[in-house]
């Protein structure tokens, strides 16, 4: 991405002359406050907007992840949830079974699996939210949000998440307003600010 | 124009029938959970739809109720599959748009997957619609496979109708409004609660009208109707097109998703 500006419609840009090259490998972390352009730019690096000015190349896959109860329908079970979770992402119906068994699992919830997601205490909700990314192999992963999980019996796999994911895309972006689990494992990290991204 | 690779897209979803065959079903169960009755619900609707439809215009048209409520169940349940999937593909790309984030890659399967639950909510009416004709009726073995034909066509040109609105409404709002109330007006335009033997005089307008050839490819056949010499001339025309219709309506969003959502 070079010297690229976007905005939406005619309204000011809001982002400005923005230079970032993310190759194969990095993990990248991107910091700012609310409303400095973090969404804008999560999603013109996934690809969702095209640049008013500056140029943009992107070769591989790209997937964005903006929303971490991606699809949870609180009245059915957790089994079918990841059911559903996996299904919208992959094609395999004989595998599916197997691998939401095993996330149940390492999520320690495979005792709850046929209770509804709603009667979940919220951090077991996030737990298992979180173990959803498992059931995915990513291109570009850009996260645009923070993933960090302050659950106390559940630190050492938030950690194998973090180096799951990483191990299991191309490359890394991870947007966020306070600390993150990436920060540990960054080779690069931005500060943006009002629309501007500054090397850290 | 029509690459490879663009078709490859715009079918794939096809290769995933099973899975999501199984995901609408899944999806399906929050709708009616909680309920006793479950889906049955929604075969109630329509039983109370088709008695009061049926009990009312074979009154008024004079008909023999065993002629007539096969044709009306028929067509009453090919037409909610119809307008169920154009009026979800007008909202496919919005509502799905944190998934189409997530993996843009499936983009169509999103779509298909509207289109898929309307079939999974028509094809119990169908298969209860055909029921119905059966005992009512004679049909032969060829005219189910010609129902079967039927169904396949209609798959793919309503996929491809929807995958055109989800582009087209994603850009321009008023055009989901604009289709629901279409659909409210062709529910009465074609022939579905009417015959169109019962207005001679219409018939020549019903070479106009699409969705008199999504309806009857299916249900001509079962009825032992003779099939309109145009109809499946007018599907070798409308798959193309919509193909070429589907190419375009891409190409204008495809970069700026995020702008119109």
């Amino acid at each position: 991405m070079s010297q690229a500006s976007y905005g939406y419609g005619k309204g000011a840009p809001v982002l400005i002359n923005v230079d970032l090259d993310i190759r194969k490998g990095d993990v990248v972390v991107i910091k700012g406050a609310s409303a400095s352009g973090k969404t804008t730019l999560a999603k013109a690096i996934a690809g969702f907007l095209s640049p008013d000015r500056g140029v943009v190349d992107r070769c591989g896959r790209v997937n964005l992840l903006v929303n971490k109860g991606l699809g949870l329908k609180p009245s059915l079970s957790l089994y079918d949830n990841a059911m559903i979770r996996y299904l919208n992402f992959n094609s395999s119906l004989s595998t599916s079974r197997r691998k939401v068994r095993n996330i149940l699992s390492f999520a320690k919830l495979d005792d709850r699996s046929h209770a509804a997601l709603s009667s979940l205490p919220s951090l077991l909700k996030s737990r298992f939210a979180l173990c959803l990314y498992l059931l995915n192999s990513y291109g570009l992963l850009v996260i645009d949000e923070n993933i960090g999980l302050s659950d106390p019996e559940f630190r050492e796999e938030v950690d194998d998440i973090v180096r799951y994911l990483m191990e299991q895309s191309d490359a890394l972006v991870a947007f966020s307003r306070k600390r993150t689990p990436f920060d540990a494992y960054s080779n690069r990290a931005f500060t943006i600010e009002s629309g501007r991204l500054i090397a850290r | 124009m029509l690459s490879g690779p663009f078709l490859k897209l715009v079918f794939s979803p096809f290769r995933e029938f099973l899975s999501a065959w199984k995901l609408v079903q899944l999806e399906a169960n929050v709708r009616y959970k909680k309920t006793n009755l479950g889906i049955v619900w929604y075969l109630l609707a329509f039983v109370f739809k088709v008695a009061v439809l049926g009990g009312v215009y074979t009154k008024a048209l004079g008909k023999p109720p065993a002629e007539y409520l096969p044709y009306l169940v028929l067509g009453v349940s090919l037409w909610g599959f119809v307008s169920g999937s154009i009026q979800y593909g007008c909202v496919a790309l919005i509502n799905n748009e944190k998934f189409i984030y997530f993996d843009n890659a499936r983009l169509f399967f999103f779509v298909f997957k509207g289109v898929m639950r309307e079939f999974l909510f028509a094809s119990l009416l169908m298969s209860w619609s055909l029921f119905l004709t059966c005992v009512l009726t004679d049909v032969a073995v060829v005219s189910l496979l010609l129902f079967m034909l039927g169904m396949a066509l209609v798959f793919v040109a309503v996929y491809l109708v929807a995958c055109i609105l989800a582009f087209i409404c994603l850009v321009r709002a008023d055009v989901t409004h604009f289709i629901s109330s279409m659909m409210n007006v062709f529910f009465i335009a074609t022939p579905i609660i009417w015959d169109s033997s019962d207005a001679p005089g219409l018939q020549k307008l019903m070479v106009y009208n699409p969705f008199y050839y999504l309806i009857e490819v299916m249900r001509s056949p079962v009825l032992g109707r003779e099939l309109p010499p145009t109809l499946y001339v007018f599907f070798i025309v409308l798959i193309p097109v919509l193909l070429l219709l589907l190419w375009g309506c891409s190409k204008l969003v495809r970069k700026g998703f995020a702008s119109y959502v």
